[in-house]
């Protein structure tokens, strides 16, 4: 393939292009607004978030840290439109959400890739539900999975694939309609640390061609640093949003080497997450 | 043996009782075991084995030849396989409809499990004499019957199968815009297909028991109408021969279907 079309294929991915403004002047995506949800479960009530406020930018990769079970994936289910708060506003693009958002991407721990579809019949299935003819479908599936680097596996079943590639494959299939907005949930917590550092790469790169605003959520703090312009830092159950951090994401950096500031970030969080625990001081 | 038998697909574990290594000589063992009963029924003294009450496997075989040459075999087989299939796809198909709703529906499925659970556990063939004052005695009576018994297989198969599926795969397809029959074509119904064979593996067996039990308590046609006449007019072969007839027909259905869905990928 020469290089005019290599040119051709990528620049078709790129959505219309976010314009440099500074961050603070893009429009909000996601408004959280004094948002709270409790669940009932075994007669038992469970508060998950409590008058959670936070706005997600245009373009802005947004991480949610903070304890097990603090509610981050019901954030989530929220912004996906899967749940419904129980009091507060949540408003997607400037309108109030009232059903499954199907703006958004959702990648989760589990691959959810369909056993009995191949590589291609799996990336292809949104725009097969979407109604887009056959021929459009497969040529966009192809694409993107060329994108994500699995061009000579688009025949292989689910259970052919290594962990790591059955991930990208379902970061594809995201990726297929054009979301506007990812919401990921731990996607990368099962990978051995390679695979995961690889896929990181990957999905930076994918996020800063195509314009995308993501929320991450994360248990591991170098992730977060590596990957996000904010951190948001929850305390324990029910989640209230003890601190929010900017990162500082010079263009062209390689989420892969470190830097003498990740550190500093890095100590922050841990205190911020240890004065909210029960644990005694070591 | 190696960890990993390189004639073994990876993503497959090996049946069994097909070890190449058993096969045979368990073959030869049930060969030999059918052989021995066959010839210690066909040779016992009278004394032990009375003709006029059990008959003999030469005059059983020659009851089968007669009918299979004057058709009769053929006619009341074809008779029971028609409410048979007839009955599988009746029950399949409501029983597929109702366990999709109820696996996807969670508050229909509270509403229609317990009930089902209810019938599930009656003894359908107290209905048998109801069915005939309603449908009267014949094929439309044995097919009902019939479709009554396997709608259980095919109902559970699918509500479980429905429910089997993971939350993210349907939240995938919901946020990809998928309709409520979308999901279930794309994904609840072909991740119910492993849970369906498991089904249809015992559906037909029993649709066969019921066909055969509805033509015994009342009909003019069927292997089961042949196998009752025999009896009453004392004619043990005639009873064995349209037994063993039965046991060909049913088996063959079985192992026909089972070999066709035996290779899927279908679950989740």
């Amino acid at each position: 393939m020469n290089a005019a079309i290599m040119n051709a294929t990528t620049a078709s991915l790129v959505p219309e292009k976010l314009e440099r403004l500074e961050s603070h002047r893009r429009p909000v995506a996601i408004a959280f607004d004094q948002v709270s949800k409790g669940f009932r479960s075994h007669g038992r009530f469970t508060q998950a978030l409590e008058n959670v406020s936070l706005e997600v930018r245009r373009g802005e990769f947004v991480s949610l840290v903070g304890p097990s079970g603090s509610g981050k994936t019901t954030l989530l289910n929220l912004a996906a439109g899967l749940l419904r708060p129980d009091a507060g506003q949540l408003e997607y693009g400037g309108a109030k959400l009232t059903g499954p958002n199907t703006q958004v991407g959702y990648l989760t721990q589990d691959d959810a890739l369909l056993p009995w579809r191949s590589v291609l019949a799996n990336v292809a299935l949104p725009l097969e539900v979407r109604g887009v003819g056959r021929p459009e479908r497969l040529e966009a599936a192809r694409r993107i999975i060329a994108r994500v680097g699995l061009k000579d596996f688009e025949k292989h079943f689910p259970a052919q694939l290594s962990g790591g590639m059955r991930k990208r494959v379902a970061l594809a299939r995201t990726l297929v309609y054009r979301p506007e907005t990812l919401l990921l949930d731990e996607p990368f917590s099962a990978l051995d640390a390679q695979t995961r550092l690889v896929i990181q790469k990957q999905l930076r790169e994918l996020v800063s061609e195509l314009g995308l605003t993501v929320l991450l959520v994360t248990h591991d703090l170098h992730e977060a640093i590596a990957l996000s312009d904010t951190i948001v830092v929850f305390s324990r159950r029910p989640a209230r949003i003890l601190e929010t951090l900017e990162v500082p994401q010079p263009a062209g950096r390689d989420i892969l080497r470190p830097r003498a500031a990740d550190e500093q970030i890095y100590l922050k969080i841990w205190d911020l997450l240890a004065d909210d625990s029960d644990l005694p001081d070591a | 043996m190696s960890s990993r038998d390189p004639r073994v697909p990876s993503d497959r574990a090996p049946r069994e009782g097909h070890l190449v290594g058993d096969w045979l000589p368990v073959r030869c063992a049930q060969i030999g075991i059918v052989a021995i009963i066959l010839c210690a029924w066909q040779f016992a003294p009278a004394a032990l084995l009375d003709d006029t009450l059990t008959s003999r496997p030469t005059q059983i075989a020659a009851q089968i030849f007669k009918w299979l040459n004057s058709g009769v075999l053929q006619q009341e087989a074809w008779f029971t396989l028609s409410a048979v299939i007839a009955g599988l796809l009746a029950g399949g198909l409501v029983g597929i409809g109702g366990g999709m709703l109820a696996g996807t529906v969670p508050a229909l499925g509270r509403l229609i499990e317990p009930p089902v659970k209810f019938l599930f556990a009656l003894p359908k063939i107290a209905f048998v004499p109801l069915f005939i004052v309603w449908f009267g005695i014949g094929l439309s009576q044995e097919t009902i019957f019939t479709a009554m018994v396997v709608f259980f297989f095919f109902f559970y198969a699918s509500f479980n199968g429905a429910r089997s599926v993971p939350t993210a795969l349907s939240n995938m397809l919901i946020l990809a815009g998928g309709s409520r029959w979308q999901r279930v074509r794309l994904l609840y119904l072909p991740a119910s297909v492993g849970w369906l064979l498991a089904g249809l593996r015992l559906a037909i067996p029993y649709a066969f028991v019921s066909a055969v039990s509805a033509e015994v308590i009342s009909s003019q046609h069927g292997l089961g109408n042949l196998v009752k006449t025999s009896a009453s007019v004392m004619d043990p072969a005639g009873m064995f021969a349209a037994m063993f007839f039965l046991l060909l027909v049913s088996v063959s259905v079985s192992g026909a279907v089972l070999f066709l869905g035996g290779r899927s990928r279908w679950s989740v």
